[in-house]
């Protein structure tokens, strides 16, 4: 091996050595240990019956230093995540989790009846909704209740189509939704009036949209959608649609 | 961990073999006179707390140096680690240890069973607590506060300079803990229960 290459591969060497903590070490999650935060609430089913064995836990994320995330609760590759406490609901449906409050993170989201790795219930008979953008500012006296949240039998499922025509270009077939009710994978966000909802299945097109939801039958629903910005302020529009036994088509002529 | 306390143990006790019999037993007045204690923890805890409620006990350590006696009260500064596993996430989040930091002054009284071997001393040990959550490399925060505790050892002579002994310890643990008024207290008063065995090497 020539002076020259070993010289190379010792720069080479050093230069690891010196960047790899630099990369490593700035996107972790950080937490404050003598900040202890209280999430508590309780599931029921759509008869508003308590459901007991339900998971639930609190899912913490942070982006990394080249970006944010493109999804609403997922942190992007070079970030750091975790599910930082977890329980299952007891016999009256109740829920307590307690864990450090973080310092640095950029969203905190409460999953209920979600395949994840600590889940120890996961239920697939029943519906499962994640609840997302919980800020600092939404904990109070150090705990957040979030009530009663309904998830349903899947045996109770339809499908909800909605199609949204005559979307402005500037929008490439994409705006803020949501669709309040018994929706399976729902995607709440905890502080805005409306949010994108995951299980939009397309074709996108410039001027249209189509959204496909798992929803319980027997219900009114109530989706929010974006129909313009007015001085620089987002206004939105509400429609109900009453679900029954069958699938449901609804069109939106924006 | 066994193996390293005991291999400690040992080399301190060749290097006071040499001078044992030069050391000259105190008499009944303040003295420095220095003696080590090493052992080894089997942690617990007790009452309504995150620490016995969210966590289970796996091992610790700890040493203390003797510093001054007085009539037969001994002084001494100290360090303990105790580890713990944490067994409910919902209290104690989703962290795989709870490692509880003791540096405490002890003060131990010695009580002479037979005025040979055995030796009974009630003590007490005050100072400051520090409590590490981490999981792996990642830490989950730090707590720190005050630490007090009441306890007994029971010290058996194997040679001059070299006794087994046990203890018995609870500590009352006040950490630096913010939490709503419901569940403050859960976090901030711990108690601790160890139990430790170890040598003691030097002179009383």
């Amino acid at each position: 091996m020539s002076i020259k290459l070993y010289a190379m591969i010792k720069k080479l060497f050093y230069l690891v050595l010196v960047c790899f903590p630099l990369t490593s070490c700035d996107d972790r999650l950080d937490y404050i240990g003598t900040k202890k935060i209280v999430f508590e609430g309780r599931i029921v089913d759509e008869n508003n019956l308590p459901l007991d064995n339900i998971d639930v836990s609190v899912y913490v994320t942070k982006n990394g230093s080249t970006g944010g995330s493109w999804f609403m609760y997922v942190p992007d590759s070079r970030g750091d995540d975790d599910i930082i406490t977890y329980t299952t609901t007891d016999s009256n449906g109740y829920y307590r989790m307690i864990f450090p409050m973080p310092r640095d993170q950029d969203n905190i989201a409460l999953f209920i009846n979600q395949d994840v790795k600590t889940s120890t219930h996961y239920n697939p008979d029943y519906s499962n909704s994640i609840i997302t953008g919980i800020k600092p500012e939404n904990i109070i006296d150090y705990g957040l209740d979030s009530g009663e949240q309904k998830i349903f039998n899947l045996d109770n499922q339809t499908e909800l189509t909605v199609t949204i025509n005559n979307m402005p270009l500037y929008y490439y077939g994409y705006i803020d939704i949501e669709l309040a009710g018994l929706v399976n994978n729902g995607i709440y966000d905890y502080n805005l009036p409306a949010h994108f909802n995951y299980d939009i299945t397309g074709p996108y097109e410039d001027t249209s949209a189509h959204y496909v939801f798992k929803v319980a039958k027997n219900q009114d629903v109530v989706f929010t959608y974006n129909n313009g910005i007015i001085n620089g302020v987002s206004s939105y529009a509400q429609t109900t649609i009453h679900i029954g036994n069958e699938p449901v088509n609804y069109i939106i002529e924006y | 961990m066994k193996l390293y306390t005991i291999l400690l143990a040992l080399s301190l006790q060749c290097s006071y073999a040499q001078t044992t019999d030069s050391i000259a037993k105190p008499v009944d007045k303040l003295a420095f006179n220095t003696f080590l204690k090493v052992y080894y923890t089997f942690p617990g805890a007790s009452g309504d707390n995150v620490l016995n409620k969210g966590n289970k006990g796996t091992y610790g350590f700890g040493f203390e140096m003797n510093l001054i006696s007085y009539h037969k009260f001994y002084l001494a500064g100290g360090y303990e680690f105790s580890g713990y596993a944490v067994t409910n996430a919902a209290l104690a989040s989703n962290i795989e240890h709870t490692n509880v930091n003791n540096y405490y002054a002890r003060l131990l009284h010695q009580i002479p069973v037979d005025n040979t071997r055995l030796n009974v001393s009630p003590l007490i040990t005050v100072g400051a607590v520090m409590i590490h959550q981490k999981t792996a490399g990642k830490s989950y925060g730090k707590q720190r506060g005050a630490a007090f505790g009441v306890g007994t050892d029971i010290d058996f002579k194997l040679t001059e300079a070299v006794s087994l002994f046990g203890r018995a310890r609870y500590g009352f643990l006040y950490n630096d803990v913010t939490a709503n008024a419901q569940y403050e207290k859960f976090f901030s008063n711990l108690n601790q229960f160890n139990f430790s065995l170890g040598l003691k090497v030097g002179v009383d």
